[in-house]
């Protein structure tokens, strides 16, 4: 009983540190441009049929096709970044997520018309186990897991050590006063975003390549594990994010075993909609959710 | 230094400027001045490319920057501070100089030892030593004010627009910062200076130009225009004591 408890939960938290990934890049884009890009995942999507492709047609190594993973969904996140945040950045925030809304179903067409089978092979990343004890760990989860404390320590570094990450903290909070000490809030807004893309191709390289397979539906479920983990955690809070993710995962990791697999993506959603209820500002922004609603009540 | 000819701009058909023009020399301190809605800040707005004009130049050092965006002007060297301050709440005293810093001088890639004892004598000098590390959020209004105005000076500019530096404050804070202004004034350092307390006005600056419903009544030195007939209808009052 014990045993499983804890072996899902590991599932869990390395299943969920891909989630953590996803819901940093959406956080990353969410926090510097208030604005909501639904085709974050589709864009990931279309990078893992990148390196897909690379496998399938040139039997590519993993190296390679790591590579052309991140560099298409990269690609793919620029496109995504001048078509529906770029142009129309004097627009409605709306406008944003409405455009990246066709965006997406844009680029489902795409990889539906280039790939027309529904499932793709996806060349593994690491086929061996460990088992500590009573356990059972994958070892490309073990690898997901890694890669995705590793980024997030990166990724720490990148903004609290860097002038990159300075004026990327500074575009977040203000970006009025960042243009008036000189800030290029343009291309700090644009790196953001790339940087966003970079992440999300790689929790998309680590995810397709765990599941050994990859479909044009990839990107609607990349985008909902990611809205969901960042939700969950706390929209704008990068920490949120990770937790986030974390959470998303061992709930899933539990429902499935303890309630059965059809009901993994219920519970998930179960949960999602008490946090809306009763913590909207998911677990990471609850006080500054809450210092609002005492403001607001002030006025 | 700062040329602006013959600028209009206007907001949903009701003219907020209508063809101004105003000479500004280098290391003058000048006080811009006029009623609320006569178009102050919607003037530095318009030089510093917030909001850009529809008609007119404006010129910096000799270059045309009508429709830079604020952070190029800032990198030519013009920099502004806000009615409300725009400090980055959220960040320390320290990297809110350190902003600046980096923005301003692309060679600097981290901050070394001499760099952040610059920022803390800056710092010091204003009187937010002690601060340093402290949340900008947590500053009161005239310490986020002073420190809106020392963050200006971490790129080392050669204009500086303020915009009411002492709105909301006390006589004894006003007194502190306009000790703060004069000192930076004192190191030749060209600034326009929008404030409603004429008194700290007179004290600061040498010259005067004054708005009203967009255009220029007056510019002349500051005896000159506090004496003025028009100006003295329109902005003091005298018309409305009479």
């Amino acid at each position: 009983m014990i045993v499983d408890f804890v072996q899902n939960t590991l599932d869990g938290i390395f299943v969920g540190s891909s989630y953590s990934l996803l819901a940093i890049g959406f956080t990353l884009i969410f926090g510097v441009m208030r604005r909501l890009n639904l085709s974050y995942g589709p864009s990931i999507m279309l990078g893992t049929f990148a390196g897909t492709l690379l496998f399938v047609e040139f039997e590519a190594g993993l190296l390679a096709v790591a590579a052309a993973t991140l560099a298409g969904a990269v690609l793919a996140g620029v496109y995504v970044e001048r078509v529906c945040f770029w142009a129309i950045r004097r627009g409605a925030a709306l406008a944003s997520m409405v455009s990246s809304f066709a965006i997406w179903m844009q680029l489902e067409e795409i990889v539906t018309v280039v790939f027309p089978d529904r499932t793709y092979p996806f060349p593994p990343l690491a086929d061996f186990a460990l088992e500590p004890g009573p356990f059972f760990v994958r070892g490309d989860h073990l690898v997901m897991f890694a890669c995705a404390a590793a980024i997030t320590v990166l990724l720490h570094l990148l903004l609290y050590r860097t002038r990159f990450g300075l004026a990327l903290r500074a575009v977040s909070r203000n970006p009025a006063a960042a243009a008036f000490v000189g800030i290029n809030t343009g291309l700090v807004l644009f790196s953001a975003f790339a940087l966003a893309s970079a992440i999300g191709g790689v929790a998309g390289y680590l995810i397709a390549a765990a599941d050994q397979q990859i479909t044009p539906f990839f990107g609607l479920w990349a985008t909902f594990k990611g809205l969901i983990a960042m939700t969950l955690g706390g929209m704008g809070s990068i920490p949120g994010a990770i937790a986030g993710g974390l959470l998303l995962g061992i709930i899933e990791a539990h429902s499935g075993w303890y309630l059965g697999t059809e009901y993994r993506d219920l519970s998930a959603y179960a949960v999602l909609f008490a946090f809306l209820v009763f913590r909207p500002g998911g677990l990471f922004a609850q006080r500054q959710t809450l210092r609002s609603q005492l403001a607001a009540r002030r006025v | 230094m700062l040329e602006v000819e013959r600028v209009s701009r206007s907001f949903g058909g009701v003219a907020a400027l209508t063809d101004v023009s105003l000479e500004v020399g280098a290391g003058e301190v000048v006080g811009l001045i006029g009623p609320n809605g006569s178009g102050k800040s919607t003037l530095l707005n318009v030089i510093t490319g917030i909001s850009p004009a529809e008609r007119g130049v404006v010129r910096f050092d000799g270059r045309d920057v009508t429709s830079l965006r604020p952070d190029r002007t800032a990198a030519l060297g013009l920099t502004r501070t806000f009615q409300t301050p725009r400090v980055l709440h959220r960040m320390t005293v320290l990297e809110n100089l350190s902003a600046a810093l980096f923005a301003g001088s692309p060679k600097v890639r981290r901050l070394r030892k001499a760099d952040r004892e610059r920022l803390n004598g800056l710092l010091e000098e204003c009187g937010l030593g002690r601060r340093v590390d402290e949340l900008a959020s947590k500053l009161t209004l005239p310490e986020q004010r002073r420190l809106e105005l020392v963050r200006t000076l971490v790129s080392d500019p050669k204009l500086i627009l303020l915009d009411e530096p002492a709105g909301g404050m006390t006589p004894a804070e006003t007194e502190g910062m306009a000790r703060l202004i004069a000192e930076v004034a004192a190191r030749g350092r060209t600034c326009i200076v929008i404030e409603h307390k004429i008194d700290m006005i007179s004290s600061l600056c040498e010259r005067i130009c004054v708005l009203d419903f967009g255009r220029v009544i007056a510019d002349g030195t500051t005896r000159e225009v506090l004496e003025d007939e028009a100006v003295l209808d329109a902005y003091l009052g005298r018309r409305d004591i009479a």
